[in-house]
């Protein structure tokens, strides 16, 4: 397993979030109730595609959003402070600090006038007061921790001199300034090559196990997931429809959705004359979602309780849940091959 | 397999193709060239599909625009169903464009927001004066339908439609004249990974149905393995080995196909394979490296890696490397 | 299915659906406050322009020497200028010349703008010419070019028109060529030379029907210069010349007797401003209601 310690206690609770936004065709509500627990030194893994709200949802933890225009609810616990009631200076002092953020472009996320020396440096005296030749001193050292050769020449560079995966390494030095307890990584690959990503993953991996820093990874790609992390929430538009540690989700996925993603997904051994498992249809829009379970408009197995009634977060296997009225039965009597295939 | 007889008609012989961009110097003159492909050959056989991977830089892209000739060729031929592509003129090239379409990466921005649905599948039509207006409209709702959209969609605007829908009508315009051939660029990689299968196997359809012959490029392993007949790896402007799938992905043979497949994350639990971790940044296509463009990067490098360029040798039955172990 | 009962689906699809279109922009119409206000205050001075030389009870050019500087009370609105005539009936008539012009040049600078901006996105020799011709303009600031051009074409409406509309040509074409260079771009321009299209037909059938928005927004913009250019012009006396009662004519009978007569320069002030923050809103209202609607296509 990677990265797991002894106490299992949770660093970070997230208690039925919920944010919505105001736009200008109603009230959308982008994470819906969303619950779960990030324990100390694990990486855990949200999975789900557009719309599901993985992104809103990490933004919502560091209140990225402008107040105005997002309305959030719930409740979220990290060292025994309530985040969303905290006074924004209060804020100020968690963001970058004891919980960091790293974003999946990294060209439009760092600031292309100033020298990534003189942007990591930032990062850390907003939150220390030290001295800049103290601050000049540890940016170098997080260069050298970031993988990142020649730091000394590369301290003096802007953004655009560096290559997209040395600008991601840049963006992770930022994030690590003042050692955070937490780091939220928002799809940090996807806008990298596959061979660059192997290497990020594995310095992120690394980084878990020597700091001992939890990590939020957001992803869409389950091979990174099934790579890196420890446990899996996996989202559905703005809810929460699966939740296990990697090995279940893997062997044993309990919600529909889950299971089509992992079959519609080609695998480098897969039987190439066999057409992909196709999850029919498209997500519903924010604007008009459905009835009962969210999912029911493309499930295979939904019925007239499935429509009409929204399932809840139930547990059916230890540490593994799953929002669905027929999970049990599904697993349990193999339907899910033959209604998938 | 899919079912159809030996295809061994050879639809495209793609021979020594070069792509260069110049970089203008103060005063207008070509200061430096960007060798976005440099020296690529391979054939494509009537009905199957051919799938080019590598990562950003490698020119796969920029080599599928120019055997269509959207961008005018450096050097090299592309000889088309017996006439070379890159030496026909205007008015011949504009027929054969008949032939040869293109599926492209971006269902945002592949289609004029301003136009209907219905306007953009008869475009081609109208630009070749194909048909009486009813035929065309009459096409056009059945390869509508072909894609699986519904006839409604005729008078729809694109913004009203998911990307997975757009890129099927992106499809759908490719499929307008009957082509021989349809480029496909990234047509998954901005797609949701649900939709992304569907596409897929509406590919792989009509691909039977048609007759179709792919140029797959993409950067998704996994999805050009499940796609192709005969896989194109492509690094720096040059393709450094190309081979039927299944013998490429058991056996792969350049240093650089191995770090590349040894890369790719599996959605599936203790995976981990012997992870070959490149050392060094790429190159620039401004300045490639001497000799085999990938020795500053391999971990098998010789010395004579340097010096001299590799030649490609067929290994095995269709099997070509570039590369001086072999 | 038959060729008929497919047609017969179409006509039945394409009104359910137009109908539905065009409830959605009537919408978008409906809450956008600038441009309610700013085309109601259009439409009034286009109808004034249109109608109110009709139901005039003064003609403009009538001279009361018995009346001159009266104040406004019934009779006359507006009052009397110097001359005894009736400022009401000279700003109604006025608006007419004035608008007209404004229009003119909103129009043909449009078009010239149209064609300058996007031939210049399109080829590359053309852009550095037509840049610099354009760039030669703007660098004199646009009332003493205007000025010059009347001094070398004449004093008359139509010069009027031509200087202007020379003037404002490099602003729309530098918007219709920086839209146009974006446009060209994008996927579907090239998507649309792999279906072997023709330049022309990129150029005027894809890249410049996606400019008209932003044109028709510059366009409005300009129409508002082209009025306060003719008035400083007539104001001058350089333009249209006098007795014709182009707001700017009236201006410049007036301000000789600003203390004596404020009504003289107030009410076709005042028009002027009204126009311009007419056009001023309804060009705003017309931008935001013009590019949510074609941006909505990102997810």
């Amino acid at each position: 397993m990677n990265g797991a310690t002894m106490d299992n206690e949770p660093i970070l609770k997230v208690d039925k979030l919920k944010t919505s936004f105001k736009t200008e065709r109603g009230k959308v509500t982008a994470v819906d109730g969303v619950s779960f627990d990030l324990l100390k030194g694990e990486i855990l893994g949200i999975v789900g595609e557009s719309g599901c709200g993985k992104s809103a949802t990490a933004q919502s933890i560091l209140r990225l959003y402008d107040e105005k225009q997002a309305i959030h609810e719930g409740e979220i616990w990290f060292e025994g402070k309530e985040l969303l009631s905290l006074r924004p200076p209060e804020m100020d002092k968690v963001r970058g600090n004891d919980i960091s953020m790293i974003f999946q472009d990294p060209l439009s996320s760092l600031n292309p006038v100033f020298t990534i020396g003189n942007q990591i440096a930032e990062a850390i005296l907003i939150h220390k007061s030290i001295s800049k030749r103290e601050a000049y001193a540890r940016v170098l050292e997080l260069l050298r921790l970031t993988g990142i050769p020649a730091p000394e020449k590369r301290i003096n560079e802007y953004p655009h001199e560096l290559s997209g995966g040395m600008r991601q390494r840049v963006m992770i030095a930022m994030a690590l300034a003042c050692e955070s307890k937490i780091m939220i990584a928002d799809e940090p690959t996807t806008a990298l090559d596959v061979t660059i990503q192997a290497q990020i993953m594995s310095m992120i991996v690394e980084l878990n196990q020597k700091l001992d820093m939890g990590v939020i990874l957001i992803t869409h790609d389950l091979g990174v997931v099934a790579e890196v992390c420890t446990r899996v929430v996996v989202m559905y538009l703005g809810q929460v429809v699966e939740e296990a540690d990697v090995e279940n989700l893997f062997t044993r996925p309990l919600h529909p959705y889950t299971q089509g993603l992992m079959k519609s997904i080609p695998q480098l051994d897969c039987d190439r004359s066999k057409p992909l498992l196709v999850i029919e249809g498209t997500v519903p829009s924010l604007h008009q979602i459905p009835e009962g379970c969210r999912f029911a408009t493309r499930c295979p197995f939904a019925d007239d309780l499935c429509r009409s009634k929204m399932p809840p977060l139930e547990q059916y296997a230890p540490g593994q849940r799953a929002r669905c009225w027929h999970a049990e039965t599904i697993s349990k009597k193999g339907e899910a091959i033959r209604a998938w295939t | 397999m899919p079912g159809h007889e030996t295809a061994t008609h050879t639809l495209l012989e793609v021979k020594g193709v070069k792509k260069y961009f110049p970089v203008r110097g103060a005063l207008g003159t070509t200061v430096q060239e960007v060798k976005a492909v440099n020296d690529v050959s391979f054939q494509l056989k009537r009905g199957e599909t051919f799938g080019i991977v590598g990562e950003s830089g490698c020119g796969k892209s920029t080599l599928g625009r120019t055997i269509l000739r959207l961008t005018e060729p450096t050097a090299g031929q592309a000889i088309f169903e017996g006439t070379d592509v890159f030496s026909m003129d205007p008015t011949a090239l504009q027929t054969l464009r008949q032939d040869m379409q293109m599926v492209f990466q971006d269902p945002y921005s592949s289609l004029n927001p301003r136009k209907r649905i219905g306007a953009i599948l008869e475009e081609p039509l109208n630009i070749h004066n194909i048909g009486t207006p009813r035929e065309r409209t009459e096409k056009v709702l059945k390869i509508l339908n072909t894609v699986g959209l519904q006839t409604d969609h005729y008078y729809r605007y694109p913004h009203e439609f998911s990307g997975g829908q757009r890129q099927r009508i992106g499809i759908a315009r490719a499929l307008m004249m009957d082509p021989k051939l349809i480029v496909c660029d990234e047509p998954v990689s901005a797609l949701d990974v649900s939709i992304q299968s569907q596409i897929i196997n509406l590919l792989k359809k009509l691909q039977r149905e048609l007759r179709l012959t792919y140029l797959f490029i993409a950067h998704d392993i996994s999805v050009v393995r499940y796609i192709s007949d005969r896989v194109g790896v492509m690094y720096l402007g040059q393709m450094v080995e190309q081979a039927p799938t299944d013998a490429m992905f058991a056996n792969p043979r350049h240093p650089y196909t191995h770090a590349l497949l040894s890369s790719v994350p599996e959605p599936k639990l203790h995976a981990k394979r012997e992870r070959i971790v490149l050392r060094g940044e790429l190159p620039s296509p401004l300045n490639p490296p001497s000799g085999c463009v990938f020795h500053t990067r391999c971990p098998m490098a010789k010395p004579e890696c340097k010096k001299m360029v590799p030649v490609n040798k067929e290994l095995s039955a269709g099997h070509f490397v570039s590369c001086h172990l072999y | 299915m038959t060729i008929s009962s497919e047609s017969i689906d179409l006509h039945a699809v394409k009104s359910a659906l137009k109908k539905e279109q065009n409830k959605i922009l009537w919408r978008q119409i409906m809450t956008n406050g600038s441009l309610f206000v700013g085309f109601v205050i259009i439409a009034f001075l286009i109808l004034v322009a249109l109608f109110g030389p009709l139901l005039m009870k003064h003609d403009p050019n009538t001279m009361d020497v018995l009346k001159r500087f009266a104040a406004p009370s019934a009779d006359h609105w507006f009052g009397t200028d110097n001359l005894g005539r009736d400022v009401l009936a000279r700003v109604i008539y006025g608006t007419r010349i004035s608008m007209g012009i404004g229009v003119a040049v909103a129009i043909i600078a449009s078009m010239s703008g149209l064609i300058v901006g996007i031939y210049s996105s399109y080829y590359k020799w053309l852009d550095h010419l037509l840049m610099r011709l354009s760039d030669g303009i703007m660098a004199f600031p646009g009332l003493l070019l205007a000025l010059a051009l009347m001094a070398a074409l004449g004093g008359q409406a139509s010069n009027v028109v031509i200087a202007v509309s020379i003037v404002a040509t490099p602003y729309i074409a530098r918007v219709v060529r920086s839209e146009a260079l974006a446009l060209k771009e994008q996927t579907f321009v090239e998507a649309t030379r792999a279906l072997g299209a023709s330049d022309s037909r990129i150029i005027w059938q894809h890249i410049a029907p996606n400019t008209l928005s932003s044109l028709i927004v510059q366009a409005t913009f300009i129409f508002a210069e082209a009025i306060i250019v003719e008035a400083a012009l007539s104001f001058l006396g350089a333009g249209i010349p006098p007795p014709a009662p182009s707001w700017g004519n009236i201006l410049s009978d007036g301000k000789t007797y600003i203390y004596k007569a404020w009504w003289m320069t107030f009410f076709p002030g005042m028009t002027i401003t009204l126009a311009i923050i007419g056009l001023n809103l309804f060009g705003d209202g017309l931008r935001d209601l013009l590019d949510p609607h074609v941006s909505k296509a990102k997810k």
